[in-house]
């Protein structure tokens, strides 16, 4: 309580001046001093209300955050947002993009009439079961659909047919503006947009996640060529089916991968399932001849033989119960050159038999070949080999028998071998052009040289003259395997294949073509082997692809680039021939 | 009687209540304008978006070269027709061509389309 301001008695004593005053005493005193106290207390209050509010506002006003509020705060997102990203090719092309329609829903509870809404909207809506729609309208739940993605005119036919309890759901419809092309590699989702194959499955995360735009390494026009060339040997040929890639050396990125027969990503549920099959990535195939890249590069690397020498090729090997022998036997002494360009089976096996089983079990699996490849899809082969390694499986696997591989691991691994020996995996996604991610030395840059020139000679002199460019100096090796069917390998049923790489002065790209079953027909002569088949689908797209990715040609009129830097090799063709001459 | 003071202060009480009326209401205003805005920005990235998708779809080279085979005289570049500018042999001071010399030098041929629109008598 409050002291009193007077604590007056005992009074002092009464002087004039004291007497003029009036002196209240008694009740009177005390109410109004009672007054006085409330005045103070009231007072106090205000001015602790006051204290508290101005302390307030120095405190919004200056310490936290003084500044004035931001007005120009947007009320909707500035920018687009849709569900899903791009997907976009190296250029920008767009491959899968988004496109905003509206899906019909119905409110079973506020449909009015269910047999009258459905018989019209059956008129409407074409494909509708009247029977099944009539049951869902007459469901007790609140939501069900009738039928998404509508085109702009069915909405405006159903707004007009203005049945209640009918609503339109905003939604987007994933769309690919390039068709067929690329369907493989950009694969594709359901209704509700989730990814099912290809980079849409396996970037489903992130493509729902990020908005930017995901950029492929896929060049659309280069895809476009390869796919059209594969498609016409197919046709030509009888195939039933074919695939292909092509791949930067010097980078690892995939300018074009395809697969025939493919299918529509934006109505993929109504193509053959086999067309969905990436042949590319999924399919593992004993690739015959064009392994014999692998055996030669192994024997230089390892050192047991070198381009001077050779083996004797006269008759066939007979191990462990097969009898191995070459397609058009030279019967004599081959140089490795030879063995090279013209595919000898025998000289193949030999050279990979002096390596030995555990150095080509090593070398096979530094270039990737027995484990699926990384890549960026879902559908990744599994490679096929022996468990157990034996020396007749190094015999087979030396000219690409008993061994199954994906068509992308061939490239892969035959980018290694010619751009100078380092191994990086293939990938789908862009990468920046200065950017050479680092890869593992496999072999050393002057057996990739050798190798270069082998594939050069076996293009030149060998089985792949018909993959020749003027001017842009391929190099590449045939293949040609015989499917398993039951019982063993099929006669007549063959996978031919070529692999490619130009130009061989420092190469940049690979090419690989598989065709699947080919039929010879009279231009080919009755034949369908890799060479007749595969190299000019190989010699037609690089034809059409080399101006595009401004490769640099030696079309200089007269001057024969082979003379003018592969010397030494015409010297060892030379040499090999002479012998066969003795 | 009111002071002049009091009634200095009435008027600028009326006129600071009609510029803060006057503001509130032009920036309410300014506010459903950038609404509206705003939601135009959205509809035309949309129809960006949507366009886009479409120039892509009528771009698909399978459809160009559809076109170009059924419309232009044209066929695709050979290699040979490619040549780097460091292969041209650039003549710093070209001497005058005598008559022979230029009747070595190849000609470009006229170009197909035009030779066509020739032969067709609509040039």
């Amino acid at each position: 309580m409050f002291r009193r301001r007077h604590p007056c008695p005992p009074c002092p004593p009464a002087d004039p001046a004291e007497l003029t005053r009036v002196r209240l005493d008694g009740a009177m005193k005390q109410v109004i001093e009672r007054g006085r106290n409330r005045l103070l207390m009231a007072g106090l209050m205000f001015a602790i209300g006051f204290t508290v509010i101005g302390l307030r506002l120095v405190d919004m006003t200056v310490i936290a955050g003084g500044a004035e509020p931001r007005l120009v705060q947007a009320p909707v997102d500035q920018d687009l947002r849709m569900d899903r990203a791009d997907i976009v090719d190296r250029n920008g092309v767009i491959l899968a993009t988004g496109l905003p329609t509206a899906s019909l829903y119905a409110d079973p509870k506020m449909v009015i009439d269910a047999r009258e809404g459905a018989r019209r909207l059956v008129g409407v809506l074409p494909g509708l079961s009247e029977s099944a729609l009539v049951k869902r309208l007459e469901s007790g739940r609140r939501f069900v659909w009738i039928r998404r993605h509508l085109t702009p005119r069915q909405q405006y036919a159903i707004n007009r047919l203005g049945i209640p309890g009918l609503y339109f759901q905003r939604e987007e419809r994933r769309v690919y503006p390039q068709g067929r092309l690329a369907a493989h590699v950009v694969g594709f989702t359901d209704v509700d947009n989730k990814g099912l194959a290809g980079i849409e499955k396996y970037f489903d995360q992130l493509l729902t996640r990020d908005s930017a735009p995901l950029q492929l390494s896929l060049d659309i026009r280069v895809q476009h060529i390869l796919s059209q060339e594969l498609q016409a040997a197919t046709d030509e040929f009888k195939a039933i089916g074919a695939t292909g890639l092509i791949l930067d050396v010097r980078s690892g990125e995939i300018l074009a991968m395809a697969s025939v027969p493919d299918f529509d990503p934006n109505a993929p549920i109504g193509d053959d399932g086999a067309a969905r099959f990436n042949r590319a990535t999924l399919g593992v195939y004993e690739m015959g001849s064009t392994f014999k890249i692998f055996t030669a590069a192994m024997a230089l690397e390892a050192g047991v033989v070198t381009l001077d020498g050779g083996y004797d090729a006269s008759g066939p090997i007979r191990m462990a119960g097969y009898t191995i022998n070459d397609y058009k036997p030279k019967r004599r002494w081959l140089s490795v050159p030879e063995i090279f360009i013209y595919s000898s089976n025998i000289g193949a096996a030999k050279m990979a038999l002096e390596v030995g089983i555990e150095g080509q079990r090593r070398f096979l699996g530094n270039l990737d070949l027995l484990r699926p490849a990384a890549i960026e899809l879902p559908e990744a082969g599994r490679p096929l080999f022996p468990a157990t390694w034996r020396e007749i499986n190094v015999a087979t696997i030396a000219f690409g028998h008993g061994i199954s591989i994906s068509p992308l691991q061939m490239a892969s691994a035959v980018g290694a071998i010619v751009n100078g020996g380092v191994m990086r995996p293939g990938t789908l996604l862009k990468r920046s052009p200065d950017e050479r991610p680092n890869g593992r030395q496999v072999i050393s840059p002057r057996t990739s040289d050798a190798m270069r020139w082998l594939m050069r000679l076996a293009v030149t002199h060998g089985t792949g003259k018909r993959a020749d460019v003027p001017g842009l100096m391929v190099g590449g090796k045939t293949g040609t395997a015989e499917k398993i069917g039951p019982g063993g390998y099929v006669k007549g049923k063959l996978m031919s294949s070529f692999v490619a790489s130009f130009p061989m002065t420092d190469p940049r790209y690979v090419i690989v073509v598989l065709v699947d079953e080919p039929k010879g027909n009279k231009r080919t002569g009755g034949y369908a082997t890799g060479g007749v088949v595969a190299a000019p689908v190989v010699r037609r797209v690089i034809e059409r692809i080399a101006p595009m990715l401004d490769v640099p040609t030696h079309a200089e009129a007269g001057s024969d680039p082979d003379s003018a830097t592969t010397p030494a090799l015409y010297r060892v063709a030379a040499k090999g021939k002479g012998r066969a001459a003795e | 009687m009111i002071g002049r003071g009091t009634l200095l202060s009435f008027v600028l009480a009326a006129v600071t209540g009609y510029g803060m009326y006057q503001l509130t209401y032009d920036v309410v205003g300014l506010e459903e304008e950038l609404g509206e805005r705003n939601r135009q920005i959205l509809a035309r990235q949309e129809a960006i978006h949507v366009l886009n998708a479409e120039w892509a779809y009528l771009n698909a080279p399978g459809r160009l070269q559809r076109l170009a085979d059924r419309y232009l005289d044209l066929r695709p570049l050979s290699v040979n027709q490619v040549v780097p500018v460091s292969a041209l042999a650039i003549v710093k001071n070209p001497a005058p061509r005598s008559a022979s010399v230029a009747a070595r030098v190849p000609m470009p041929k006229p170009k197909p389309i035009l030779a066509a629109l020739d032969k067709r008598g609509q040039r």
